[in-house]
């Protein structure tokens, strides 16, 4: 297990540790708003075949075989416990399950002390709040020294989290803001797309054409797609590229070419 | 020549890809065995089935991915050398073996003289006929319009668990493209998405690098919003404008498992049975001291046999095993005949069947899969019904693609990315997040730059690629060799700090830099600006 080095020096167990026991960790988190469901919980089948992603980690796992390996002398070098600044993690690891991890700053902890005074940053919780687009936020109140956790979601399509801490007043004091997270809806991400609806086509080589002018294709109805819009189900995305306008081939409805 | 109306066409993709391990500083060094491995029992026999193929005249059609650090590794004079040097021992010992067998231990003299016919072979393909250049190999066959070669991440790092910092992203890919380019002399216009990890948005990094295609994990097609009528039989087009092949689980099924599908059969040779277990340790002097650990060395001569212990295996018998290749080669044709005839009645064009497999499944992990790829090539080229095919093949033939969007997914365990997220390797997140902000800090501050002070951020850029690759997070998870692993992550995200606080302080030491430049020689053409945030 790797080790990292506190700023006090003292050698504590890595982040793995930190995060190591999710479900104990579940039961001290206290959820205070019930967050609002804005479409149903998708109740997963896992997606990928068992069978063939566990032979297909086992074939990637014998590329790595070195039994025998004499053990080595040397210890694990040490990574920071924190890199100094205020940052709030967000990752999707599945639809069912986010990873958060955060660093408070030395200087934000001393901003909050003169603000709250030290007694009452003393008696404070660490609090991670996370709101879910559309309404709905989950409040988990922690342990200082805890870095990082999973947090249990209830379908998609998007998540922010905020880290801070809860004083005796009860008001939170915001210390970082993760960026937005977006969430696979998995087999329930279609459910809402009408059966009657317009499917575009596209040709490869327009469409090759047409990122070769920086453009983005179409909607999946066949609309052009908008400026500065990623999707129209997740739009915000950092990763939007400017959208051009193109007229596609629109196959309507059931008597669309694929419904023959 | 293939049918203008075929009842379907078959896709087969094997990703090449190995983490950078090159430690030049040891003169064994067991993690550079993964890649003499690979080299000897998947890169050389599938460039021979490539060779036999051609010179039978039978068409065959393979999309290959050769990742960034793959590439750095085969080019490398001193790898190469020193696989060259792996095999000569491996036939070193065959041939000791064989001959002690002739007299001690019949039952295994037969399968050992093959073990030895057959390291002679790879010698003198990898000496006198590739003169130790692979990648020119398989450019040969490129060249002959026989196989398509894209790229992939340049350190295979995973993206949906990188989307939080864009520019690193764009890093692992335009770092791949730029190599690939250098490499190849030409652009790629496929990749393969580092564990087929697709997230939604990915597009623009890809359209950028001038991709055009890439795969997804059948449920990151069968999701899609609205849920593609072909399914995964026709290559969607997403709304980010990148043409998407989706994995056909069937076939996949019958190739990957060991305990369903073809690699287990009795008569294949057995993984896990090697000679570094059993020979006399004065025949193993070349792979390990007397007093280390044993260990496998790469010389199997066993059989799978069926469920019984490892002592009770029988030796191998290369003739039965070939005839099975046969008779699966034919079953998995003859499937994939069934399948597109399945599909065919509901679509307006023949199907499309994408097989995506881990290169070094053929041959590493199945001996006999190179030889299984070879004789399902000359089935369907003789019966011309179903026609092997590249994407780029077939969509100049079916252009149409219908527009998409996908969903996040992945081909790992679960579909998404718990295997590269979980209790065993999570602890790295923070880090990378870290590393990957602090590297766009310095982009951003030094645009223009020479000298000293862009060989700095340039080896700091690698650094932080070489941590980033998804084999460390797989590795931590499997608990194949998790020490290495870590200490690899936390060795370049450390090399990584020193480079940025230097760059920081104004304080470069030129020893420094130069001594991480020769450690880790992967990329000669970085250029760090690639950190640069552009996006907003």
């Amino acid at each position: 297990m790797p080790k990292v080095k506190s700023e006090s020096g003292t050698v504590k167990k890595a982040a793995a540790k930190r995060g190591a026991k999710p479900a104990a960790k579940k039961a001290a988190a206290k959820r205070t708003t019930a967050p609002r469901k804005t479409r149903p919980a998708r109740k997963a089948a896992p997606p990928a075949d068992a069978e063939v992603s566990e032979a297909q980690a086992s074939v990637v796992a014998s590329k790595f075989r070195t039994e025998g390996k004499p053990h080595q002398p040397h210890p694990l070098p040490t990574l920071p416990s924190s890199y100094g600044e205020s940052h709030l993690l967000l990752l999707v690891r599945d639809p069912q399950t986010l990873f958060a991890a955060w660093d408070v700053s030395p200087s934000t902890t001393e901003a909050l002390k003169s603000r709250i005074g030290s007694r009452g940053y003393a008696v404070s919780n660490l609090t991670l709040r996370l709101t879910r687009a559309g309404g709905g936020v989950t409040t988990f109140h922690l342990g200082k020294k805890i870095r990082s956790r999973y947090l249990k979601i209830d379908g998609g399509p998007s998540y922010i989290a905020e880290i801070g801490i809860t004083p005796a007043s009860g008001r939170f004091e915001l210390i970082a803001r993760s960026a937005p997270c977006f969430v696979p809806l998995g087999a329930s991400a279609h459910q809402d797309w009408p059966g009657t609806a317009r499917r575009a086509v596209l040709g490869y080589r327009e469409a090759r054409n047409l990122a070769q002018r920086g453009l983005v294709p179409v909607n999946p109805d066949g609309t052009p797609r908008q400026r500065s819009v990623s999707s129209p189900r997740k739009s915000g995305s950092r990763a939007a590229v400017a959208a051009g306008v193109v007229a596609p081939r629109v196959l309507g409805g059931a008597s669309d070419l694929y419904r023959r | 020549m293939p049918p203008r109306n075929p009842l379907g066409f078959w896709c087969p993709v094997l990703h090449a890809h190995l983490p950078f391990v090159r430690h030049a500083e040891h003169e064994h060094f067991l993690e550079e065995d993964w890649l003499y491995e690979a080299v000897i029992e998947t890169y050389l026999p599938l460039l021979r089935m490539m060779d036999h193929l051609t010179r039978d005249r039978v068409r065959f059609r393979l999309t290959l991915t050769l990742s960034p650090p793959l590439l750095a590794m085969l080019r490398d004079p001193l790898l190469m050398k020193r696989c060259e040097r792996r095999i000569e021992s491996l036939l070193r010992l065959a041939s000791t073996e064989a001959k002690r067998t002739a007299v001690h231990e019949r039952h295994l003299f037969e399968a050992t003289l093959f073990a030895e016919q057959e390291l002679a072979a790879l010698r003198e393909l990898f000496v006198s006929t590739y003169r130790r250049d692979l990648i020119a190999g398989f450019f040969k066959h490129k060249a002959e319009g026989s196989i398509e070669i894209i790229t992939c991440g340049a350190t295979h790092g995973f993206l949906p668990l990188m989307r939080q910092t864009p520019e690193a992203v764009r890093a692992q890919i335009q770092v791949a493209v730029t190599d690939f380019r250098r490499i190849f002399g030409y652009a790629p216009e496929g990749i393969w998405l580092p564990e087929c990890g697709y997230f939604e948005g990915v597009e623009a990094f890809l359209i950028e690098a001038g991709l055009r295609y890439s795969f997804l994990e059948s449920h990151g097609i069968t999701d899609s919003t609205p849920s593609p009528v072909n399914g995964v039989m026709a290559p969607i087009m997403s709304t980010g404008g990148i043409a998407f092949f989706g994995r056909d689980m069937e076939s996949s099924r019958q190739v990957w498992s060991a305990e369903i599908g073809y690699p287990g059969d009795p008569e294949y040779r057995e993984f896990y049975k090697d000679a570094g277990w059993e020979v006399p340790i004065k025949e193993l002097l070349d792979f390990m001291k007397p007093d280390e650990p044993r260990r496998p060395v790469g010389l199997k001569r066993h059989r799978v046999t069926g469920k019984v212990g490892q002592h009770q295996k029988e030796p191998y018998a290369r003739a039965r095993a070939l005839s099975r290749v046969v008779d699966h080669a034919a079953h998995f044709a003859h499937e994939r005949r069934l399948q597109a005839t399945r599909a065919r009645a509901t679509m307006t064009r023949p199907p499309l069947i994408v097989s995506p497999y881990d290169a070094e499944l053929f041959g590493h992990w199945w001996f006999e899969g190179p030889q299984f790829l070879e004789q399902v090539f000359r089935d369907l080229d003789a019966r011309n019904d179903v026609v092997a095919t590249t994407p780029p093949a077939y969509l100049d033939r079916h252009d149409e693609c219908e527009v998409v969007t996908p969903e996040m997914s992945t081909w790992g365990a679960q579909g998404y990315a718990s295997v590269w997220l979980n209790e065993a390797n999570d602890w790295i997140y923070p880090h990378y997040d870290a590393a990957a902000r602090r590297m766009i800090r310095l982009a951003n501050r030094h645009r223009e730059t020479t000298g000293l002070l862009n060989r700095a951020l340039n080896q700091a850029a690698r650094e932080l690629l070489l941590a980033q690759s998804s084999d460390w997070a797989f590795i931590m998870k499997t608990g194949t060799m998790v020490e290495y692993a870590s200490r690899r992550v936390i060795e370049h995200l450390r090399r990584f700090a020193d480079l940025a606080s230097a760059i920081e302080g104004d304080r470069l030491d030129e020893r420094a830099v130069k001594r991480y430049e020769k450690a880790w020689p992967i990329f000669p053409a970085m250029d760090y600006r690639v950190f640069t945030s552009t996006l907003g």
